[in-house]
């Protein structure tokens, strides 16, 4: 390899480090209550390391998952005055779970057994009554039942597109509609401010 | 909390929501603990009790016993509410709540229209837009978050033809008086 092909490899990076703004990757989760690359329990310093792995991720999850699923059956929130059809979390939203739900230790990971570590007062337990439904259909026709949603397909979800586009996965209604677990620029890891309730108004019709 | 100016957060919350697990709303608050004094009258025919979980939401605040400050980790204290919508714990001279109102009190009634199949005005019938598990409650007449602009955040004004006439059917005369004008003209419904 000469010098000339070394370089050409190089300067995007090269490049990148150099922009403004930019000093290392994984920027937004440092230092987050989600940067677990300080505790004493991570012998590998390593950031991503705790949720993802490139190699050998667990065959259950997506987003090459690096714990074990919760084995939890939740109770589900239940409202007299509900349109969607409730069910057990799934996708994005039992990722998050897997440690939310208290069952399973945060230094869990991988190989490891751990169980020195538990999320504290984040703990949302497996009686998700008192928490905001998850998993569940959110589309054009569930709005017009509700009346108090917006269409979802034509809202702007303030984010660039539609609430549809940016927030739903699958058509769900999941953990990541409200949350990045990667970026705390607003309080709760929230995707934008729910300053004024904001967050709240993006599909709450009132 | 305050410093972000969220407007929801004082009655709902999306996490560790306070509400007895079913009443659903995510409801951010404790419930008033409250025995109320109950509407009563002599040709009264629904059977009115103390006020179901819906009302309560409302009564929560509304009953004057808890601060409106007093929401999710908030002690509160500071501020309770006062004036004409206070209601105190005393509903005896309020337009009952938390009854059942199905056709068989419209057809024991008979100045009641049918809410299973009257219309409500607002999409469908009354039983399907305007009741809670079948009963009349604050939500029925009220709606908490303004969408209306009318006065009281009412579904719909007090004129005539107006909010009572969704339910109450236009009084014919009785005894030669005549129930012409709103009803608020001799009713008083807070």
């Amino acid at each position: 390899m000469n010098i000339k092909s070394c370089l050409t490899k190089a300067l995007p990076f090269v490049l990148l480090a150099a922009a403004p703004g930019l000093v290392l990757f994984g920027a937004g989760i440092r230092s987050t209550s989600h940067d677990f690359s300080g505790r004493s329990w991570n012998s590998s310093r390593e950031v991503c390391v705790v949720c993802h792995t490139p190699h050998s991720a667990k065959p259950s999850a997506s987003l090459l998952w690096n714990r074990d699923m919760t084995s939890a059956v939740f109770t589900l929130y239940q409202s007299p005055t509900i349109n969607h059809t409730p069910g057990q979390p799934d996708g994005a939203s039992k990722l998050c779970l897997s440690c939310h739900d208290g069952t399973i230790a945060i230094d869990r990971f991988g190989s490891r057994t751990g169980g020195t570590a538990y999320v504290g007062w984040t703990n949302l337990r497996t009686d998700l009554t008192d928490d905001h439904p998850v998993s569940f259909v959110y589309d054009s026709a569930m709005a017009a039942a509700a009346k108090t949603l917006k269409d979802p397909a034509v809202a702007n979800s303030g984010l660039g597109g539609t609430i549809s586009q940016d927030m739903l996965r699958d058509g769900k209604l999941q953990c990541v509609s409200c949350h990045n677990p990667h970026d705390n620029t607003n309080y709760f890891f929230l995707r934008k401010s729910n300053a004024g309730s904001a967050l709240c108004l993006t599909c709450h019709n009132l | 909390m305050s410093s972000r100016r969220e407007v929801c957060i004082v009655c709902h919350a999306s996490h560790k929501a306070q509400t007895v697990p079913g009443t659903g709303l995510i409801w951010g608050r404790p419930l008033t603990a409250a025995i109320f004094k109950t509407y009563s009258s002599k040709t009264l025919k629904a059977s009115v009790g103390q006020p179901s979980a819906s009302s309560k939401f409302c009564l929560s605040c509304h009953d004057g016993t808890i601060a409106v400050d007093r929401f999710g980790s908030n002690q509160g204290g500071m501020a309770f509410i006062s004036g004409s919508a206070k209601l105190g714990t005393d509903l005896s001279r309020v337009h009952p709540v938390s009854f059942v109102y199905d056709d068989a009190l419209a057809g024991a009634v008979k100045h009641l229209k049918l809410p299973s199949v009257e219309p409500s005005g607002f999409g469908s019938a009354i039983a399907k837009d305007l009741l809670r598990n079948g009963k009349v409650e604050c939500v029925s007449c009220h709606e908490p978050h303004n969408k209306t602009s009318n006065a009281a955040m009412l579904r719909r004004g007090l004129g005539e033809a107006g909010l009572c006439r969704i339910c109450h059917k236009a009084m014919p005369p009785t005894s030669g008086f005549s129930h012409a004008g709103k009803c608020g003209d001799c009713h008083s419904l807070h």
